[in-house]
């Protein structure tokens, strides 16, 4: 993909390098997005669980500590 | 018009003597566009700024003499730096920079040695000085400010506004040419709840946009500084249902840095403006 860099002032377009840092940059940041929802959705997939096994919401933020 | 030299039994023209006249009662000004290192030619005059980026003046070594003095003022966005060449001291009241529509007379005590008097009110009676201001361009991925830190200042303010990204995106900063070494934690809140997510990650995530605009409150400490680089910021989503974020971070090495860059996570930046700004350390 082609991008656009800017220099201070000056805009041009990205070396190949440059590009390549970007496209690490998107895809590390995605990642990391990713990593984050999957954790959130463990824990909501916990909290359903420890529900299931009769635990009430006090009971079930004092055990994870929230 | 430059100081003149006239030698025994020369007869003056009156073309000569009302061009000095005329620099006592108006000064000659030249006008620079770009980095500018004094000439013997300046004594007298006035040197004036008007530029966009942030440019310096520089005084070399046994150019002037005791006595001499140069009027310096800046016409434009881009701060001057009045700065000295190897050799040479420059004493001046807190900084020596000099904002749009600012000035200030140098004053020569020897070859060597010169003070910088602010015939206006500087930023540095506030504490905080505008280093650099840059336009972000069109469509761009990334944006890198290459002056802004230095030895002056320990701490700096970063404000980023304005503009419009192409999507809902966030920027992360990088220092200098460090990819890596970054770690951060933050705490989001979503507009319409109370719920407070935590994060933790490795990258430097401190400011974001949307098609309405840009934003991201950025304090650095010690970019410049032989020590690790805190970073602690603050920004929001401008949507009524985006998030807000603070923030804080290390990048843990000792590199002492003076430029950053802030890339898109995705999707490009049109417009805005980035202001650097330098707490004053005393």
């Amino acid at each position: 993909m082609t991008y656009k860099v800017q220099i201070d002032d000056t805009v041009r377009d990205a070396t190949p390098a440059e590009a390549a840092a970007i496209d690490a940059t998107h895809a590390a940041s995605e990642a990391q997005a990713q990593a984050a929802a999957d954790k959130a959705a463990a824990a909501a997939s916990g909290r359903t669980k420890l529900a299931a096994l009769g635990l009430t919401n006090d009971e079930i933020n004092a055990l994870l500590g929230a | 018009m430059a100081k003149q030299t006239f030698t025994a039994g020369q007869v003056l023209t009156a073309a000569q003597v009302n061009g000095l006249q005329t620099n006592d009662f108006n000064l000659t000004v030249s006008t620079k566009t770009a980095a500018y290192t004094f000439v013997v030619g300046d004594r007298g005059t006035r040197v004036v700024l008007n530029d966009t980026t942030a440019r310096t003046f520089t005084i070399d070594d046994a150019i002037f003499s005791a006595g001499d003095t140069i009027n310096v003022h800046n016409i434009n966005t881009g701060v001057l730096t009045i700065a000295a060449g190897a050799g040479v001291t420059l004493n001046g009241a807190d900084v020596l920079t000099v904002a749009q529509y600012q000035g200030g007379t140098i004053f020569f005590t020897s070859a060597s040695s010169a003070i910088f008097f602010p015939t206006a009110k500087t930023v540095a009676d506030s504490g905080l000085t505008l280093i650099s201001s840059t336009t972000i361009g069109t469509t761009v991925s990334s944006v890198t400010v290459s002056s802004a830190f230095s030895s002056t200042y320990d701490n700096y303010a970063i404000h980023i506004s304005g503009g419009v990204a192409s999507t809902a995106n966030q920027l992360i900063m990088q220092l200098g040419g460090t990819s890596s070494g970054y770690t951060r934690v933050a705490q989001a809140m979503t507009q319409g709840s109370a719920t407070i997510t935590g994060a933790a990650d490795t990258e430097w995530r401190v400011g974001g946009g949307t098609t309405d605009s840009l934003n991201g409150w950025v304090q650095l400490f010690g970019p410049n500084l032989a020590k690790r680089t805190v970073m602690q910021t603050i920004w929001t989503e401008p949507s009524s249902t985006g998030i807000g974020i603070i923030s804080w971070g290390v990048l843990s090495d000792s590199t002492q840095y003076t430029a950053f860059t802030l890339t898109t996570n995705t999707g490009t930046l049109t417009g805005g403006t980035i202001r650097v700004y330098g707490y004053a350390n005393s």
